[in-house]
């Protein structure tokens, strides 16, 4: 038995749930799939005072894919976008995604608004959210709040959760059907975190232009990016590899990056670069290749 | 406040049993320590080496990652409940034909997760067994032994599909 004492709170509604964080939110954590909330505790890196546990919140739970919108509940298990036909065909990036997610026993816990509220620089669905620009939908006893990803992930291990708030779901305005997504990742063993990730999703027009790209990266220090310059430099660029590699370059330069003891700081720019350029030329010709047939 | 102890009902493997611990006690020691399902094999103990996984309603979990108290709503199954009676589970027999244990301690985990790849998985390949069983880690190195258990397993178990569905389900 590792974990220091805890009062446990287990509630089994969103009234419930709000009610709680309302009591106890400064010193509580919630448990959601508690993939990494409880190897933190194992370690005593974090030793909250009461759990409030809210798993048996149905209501939570949910994948709901309409013609242009996604929703994604907070308690969504990563194993269900796992498996789902609806997100394979209408968000493949997140399907792409979820598959790099550590191993299937702890998808069949983790959850959307767990690996969410936690932001750690290198988890991968934080990173395929930011790239399709979703919503985060917050909710507390006082009100319920809408906050685009960017301004919910605040750095590393930082969101904009309050102490008496809660995820509800996600929202995502989904890409064109016909775009070409891609998501190349580095790590160091198979199903660890990423040391580098690139995702991009693109479609053409009816002209075979490229008139939808969406692009993200992380591998620095912070938060995901999506890196808005560099999607405006290319789809005006008539697809010029040279305005690429220059767009690439002056990308990587402005991600904050620090050295640490696994990695120096070059190499994880490098190694930034590698998963961007494959990631921009796998959509870019795949979407080009969809054109043509 | 601190310290309490509750009572912790579990179904496991087909059988209902109870203790009182801390909301603390982790669901692999619980079932271990408490219960005596020492086939629960704790390594890590922070969710890397896959030796602790059980079902937890058919579907593998890291036991080290959850509370006890948290499994009170479901059905979990051990390696001790995959066998029927002296007969061993498809994916057990696989394992000991083709040498896919060398020291055990690996095994409860290999097994229940080979469980779920082979029933998840149809037709499985030398690739998607590697994949499907990479979040266990076997400290032998036994892996060539393991893959070829899990394989020779599924097609054991394919010849045989109404076996799989009943064995996989908790019994006593």
């Amino acid at each position: 038995m590792k974990p220091a004492p805890f009062k446990y709170v287990e509630v089994a509604d969103e009234d419930a749930l709000a009610a709680a964080l309302a009591e106890y939110g400064d010193e509580a954590s919630l448990l959601a799939g508690g993939q990494s909330l409880v190897p933190m505790m194992n370690f005593r890196v974090v030793s909250p005072e009461v759990i409030i546990d809210l798993n048996r919140i149905d209501a939570l739970s949910y994948i709901d894919c309409r013609e242009d919108t996604l929703r994604i509940g907070a308690l969504t298990r990563h194993a269900m976008l796992e498996d789902s036909d609806a997100l394979s065909r209408r968000c493949p990036l997140l399907s792409k995604a979820v598959g790099n997610v550590a191993h299937r026993a702890v998808r069949n816990r983790g959850t959307t608004g767990g690996t969410l509220a936690l932001a750690y620089p290198g988890a991968e669905i934080p990173l395929a959210l930011m790239t399709l620009g979703a919503d985060i939908v917050l909710r507390s006893q006082r009100e319920e709040r809408r906050v685009g990803i960017g301004d919910f992930i605040l750095g590393s291990l930082d969101t904009a959760l309050a102490e008496d708030e809660y995820i509800r779901h996600v929202e995502v305005e989904l890409p064109p059907p016909d775009s070409i997504v891609s998501f190349v990742e580095t790590s160091r063993r198979h199903g660890d975190f990423a040391i580098a990730v690139a995702a991009v999703v693109a479609a053409r027009n009816d002209d075979g232009q490229l008139s939808f790209l969406h692009i993200g990266v992380s591998g620095g220090v912070g938060a995901p990016v999506r890196v808005t310059k560099l999607e405006q430099m290319i789809v005006g660029s008539d697809l010029d590899d040279q305005v690429i590699a220059e767009g690439i370059h002056e990308t990587i330069s402005e991600i904050e990056v620090f050295g640490d003891h696994h990695y120096p700081e070059d190499f994880r720019r490098h190694v930034i670069q590698g998963v961007l350029r494959r990631a921009l030329n796998e959509a870019i010709v795949g979407s080009e290749r969809r054109h043509v047939q | 406040m601190f310290n309490e102890r509750v009572t912790i009902e579990l179904k496991v493997n087909g059988k209902t049993l109870s203790e009182s611990a801390e909301p603390r006690m982790l669901l692999s020691d619980f079932l271990r320590h408490n219960l005596g399902f020492t086939g629960v094999h704790v390594g890590c103990e922070h969710g890397v080496c896959g030796a602790c996984t059980v079902l937890l309603d058919n579907q593998p979990v890291r036991s080290c990652l959850m509370f006890a108290v948290q499994a009170r709503h479901h059905e979990i199954t051990t390696i001790e409940g995959l066998a029927t009676g002296n007969e061993m589970h498809a994916v057990q027999s696989a394992f000991r034909k083709h040498h896919g244990l060398q020291c055990g301690f690996c095994t409860p985990g290999m097994v229940l997760t080979a469980v779920d790849l082979i029933r998840r998985v149809p037709d499985l390949n030398e690739e998607d067994v590697r994949e499907g069983m990479s979040g266990n880690l076997c400290r032998c190195t036994g892996y060539d032994g393991i893959v070829r258990a899990v394989l020779n397993a599924a097609d054991d178990l394919k010849s045989q599909p109404q076996r799989q569905v009943s064995q996989t389900e908790g019994r006593s």
